[in-house]
């Protein structure tokens, strides 16, 4: 099963695979900027504030979604000692801190007008920026060391932890919001919505999560290249010099 | 690695997060208390910081300066509600709010902080109607 | 030696090193004295809200303590090549995590008794009420604690380690920790321990993937 995902994720991530994902993205960026600011209607109760909703979902989708990338490469290098899934973890991992500091900000602008503040310990925003510290610090453990295998593997311990901690975080952080055991009338419903605002929803969701794998794409391709920068600079006559390899990098692209 | 070990650390790790997973999900936990547990517990909470969560009665919201009192229920019980804080844009008639503050001794809920609890229902506004933009008039 | 034996050995030997060299008596416990005092004067003298934030400045407290404490562990080790020495001798790589964690852990409850004296009498904090749930609060919490110190503290010693990255890393992790630590000791300290039980389970729920995990995963961080 390893192999064949590997297999999918190479032909993705090869040059060809790079260019269609690319336009792919801004063609879905630009349909759901269409949906979410011109088909949709504004909202019954708030107007054009739920216009946020379609940006701020696709990204807390993305935060969750990368960190779990994160926690399945970082199994996969411990148990294969591949590069590429070092490689591919720390990929998720920048851009998930990314989106979940978007995420946040994106809650915390909608927050203001709807509920009236910008911050509340509400579980699932304290839980997300539990998320994000733990993820930064996950960044910072992969700049701690010189030996590159050394560091893959700190940070794939780090990976599989920090997802582990997430769910015992959120409930906590659900327990000490409740104030004690009873029965409540429930004022948040499920959540409904109008057929045209969940196609727009949906657009966001996709064109997002294609961004997702773009900007992992590029990501990887730039840690091939510093890899390889690395090891030409440590047996410079074994291969060949960092511009030659950047040459035919752009040439392949091209 | 030992692969006995792999076993045991798997088992006992899943036992925790779906012993965590179900806690969680069992949803017995609630944020805020409702008029009628405010009532019932009568004196023992005056003073006491809580939260109280309602909707507003139809109606019985009036504003003067930065101060709003209205009337919060819960279906069967009313509560009557001194507001001091910033009011959201999509506070009205009938809305499910939740307010932090303290229960006085004269029956009066005194609220520095009123949250609007969004129903989760999106939809388009009625023909020919434009909702008033929350967007940056909010918080006044 | 079976894998107990070898923790234990460890364990013994970081806490001889800790009774010669007196780090966390001599600099660990003063540190945690004077943040409880930096606390009383940013949120006092006011003895109501000092009383109400006591639980909350305890942990953190205990919480800071442990992040010194587990830096300390492998602060050692680094000196004249003893990791590398560690990691020679023929035992399982996770008698050092749980020998290390018990050490930490064994230090951390020294240093709770007197950080829970000290919170006690500059915040009036009341232990008589429920003392069994106080005792079960920081032993589960204590547990946690030196799991993620233990598996993390290695990570201060690398080459290029800055000295922000171990709290940066372990307080994210550690607020499972935080929150029902804190909860349970008000509730034991306002004579409502027999609300803490799920408090407690959730410190246990912690303890047990920490301490299994790292010691499934304890073995990467030190391979070379």
């Amino acid at each position: 099963m390893v192999s064949s995902l590997e297999r999918v994720a190479g032909r993705i991530t090869a040059p060809r695979g790079e260019r269609i994902l690319g336009w792919a993205t801004l063609v879905a960026m630009a349909a759901s900027a269409v949906m979410s600011l011109v088909v949709s209607p504004p909202d019954a109760q708030q107007g054009n504030a739920a216009r946020l909703l379609y940006i701020h979902v696709p990204s807390a989708w993305l935060a969750y979604l990368s960190f779990a990338v994160v926690f399945v490469a970082s199994i996969a290098y411990l148990a294969t000692r591949r590069t590429r899934w070092d490689r591919l973890a720390a990929a998720s991992a920048e851009v998930g801190v990314l989106f979940t500091a978007l995420a946040i900000a994106l809650g915390s602008l909608w927050g203001k007008p709807v509920w009236g503040t910008w911050w509340t310990w509400d579980p699932r925003i304290t839980t997300t920026t539990i998320l994000l510290l733990i993820y930064v610090g996950y960044l910072a453990v992969r700049r701690l060391s010189d030996s590159p295998a050394r560091r893959a593997r700190w940070a794939a311990v780090v990976g599989v932890v920090g997802f582990l901690d997430v769910p015992v975080s959120y409930l906590s952080v659900t327990w000490w919001r409740g104030l004690h055991q009873g029965t409540t009338i429930r004022l948040l419903g499920e959540s409904t919505i109008a057929p045209i605002m969940q196609v727009a929803l949906m657009t966001g969701v996709f064109a997002f999560t294609l961004l997702f794998l773009y900007l992992v794409t590029v990501r990887l391709r730039l840690g091939r290249l510093e890899d390889r920068a690395v090891a030409e600079a440590l047996s410079p006559r074994l291969g060949q010099s960092a511009e030659a390899l950047l040459e035919q990098e752009a040439s392949a692209r091209g | 690695m030992k692969r006995g070990r792999v076993v045991i650390v798997l088992a006992i790790v899943t036992g925790t997060l779906i012993w965590v997973a179900t806690k969680g999900l069992s949803g017995n936990l609630i944020y805020y208390q409702t008029p009628t547990e405010v009532l019932h517990a009568g004196s023992s909470i005056v003073g006491e910081r809580t939260r109280v969560g309602g909707y507003v009665v139809p109606g019985s919201v009036q504003a003067s300066g930065a101060i709003v009192r209205f009337v919060v229920t819960d279906g069967t019980t009313r509560l009557s509600v001194i507001n001091t804080g910033a009011v959201p844009a999509l506070f009205s008639d009938g809305r499910g709010v939740v307010l932090e503050g303290t229960y006085g001794a004269d029956g009066v809920f005194h609220s520095d902080t009123l949250l609007v609890k969004h129903n989760g229902l999106y939809t388009p506004p009625a023909p020919g109607v434009t909702p008033s933009s929350a967007d940056l008039s909010g918080g006044g | 030696m079976t894998l107990v034996g070898q923790s234990v050995a460890i364990a013994a030997k970081d806490l001889r090193i800790e009774v010669r060299g007196r780090y966390a008596l001599g600099s660990v416990l003063p540190f945690a004295g004077t943040l409880l005092v930096a606390f009383g004067l940013s949120l006092g003298p006011g003895r109501t809200l000092l009383a109400e934030t006591a639980p909350g400045l305890l942990w953190l407290a205990v919480l800071f303590a442990s992040v010194l404490s587990s830096r300390r562990a492998y602060e050692h080790e680094g000196e004249d090549g003893a990791l590398e020495g560690l990691l020679l001798a023929p035992i399982d790589k996770a008698a050092v995590f749980i020998g290390k964690g018990i050490a930490i852990a064994v230090q951390l409850l020294a240093l709770e008794l007197a950080i829970v004296l000290l919170v006690s009498g500059l915040f009036d904090l009341s232990l008589a009420v429920a003392p069994l749930t106080l005792v079960a609060a920081l032993f589960l919490g204590t547990i946690g604690l030196a799991a993620v110190g233990s598996l993390f503290g290695v990570l201060a010693e690398a080459p290029r380690a800055r000295e922000a990255v171990l709290p940066l890393l372990v307080l994210p992790l550690a607020t499972p920790v935080l929150i029902a630590g804190v909860r349970a000791t008000a509730l034991a300290t306002a004579g409502r321990a027999g609300e803490a039980g799920s408090w407690l389970g959730l410190l246990l729920a912690f303890d047990l993937v920490f301490v299994s995990v790292g010691t499934l995963v304890f073995g990467f961080l030190l391979e070379e």
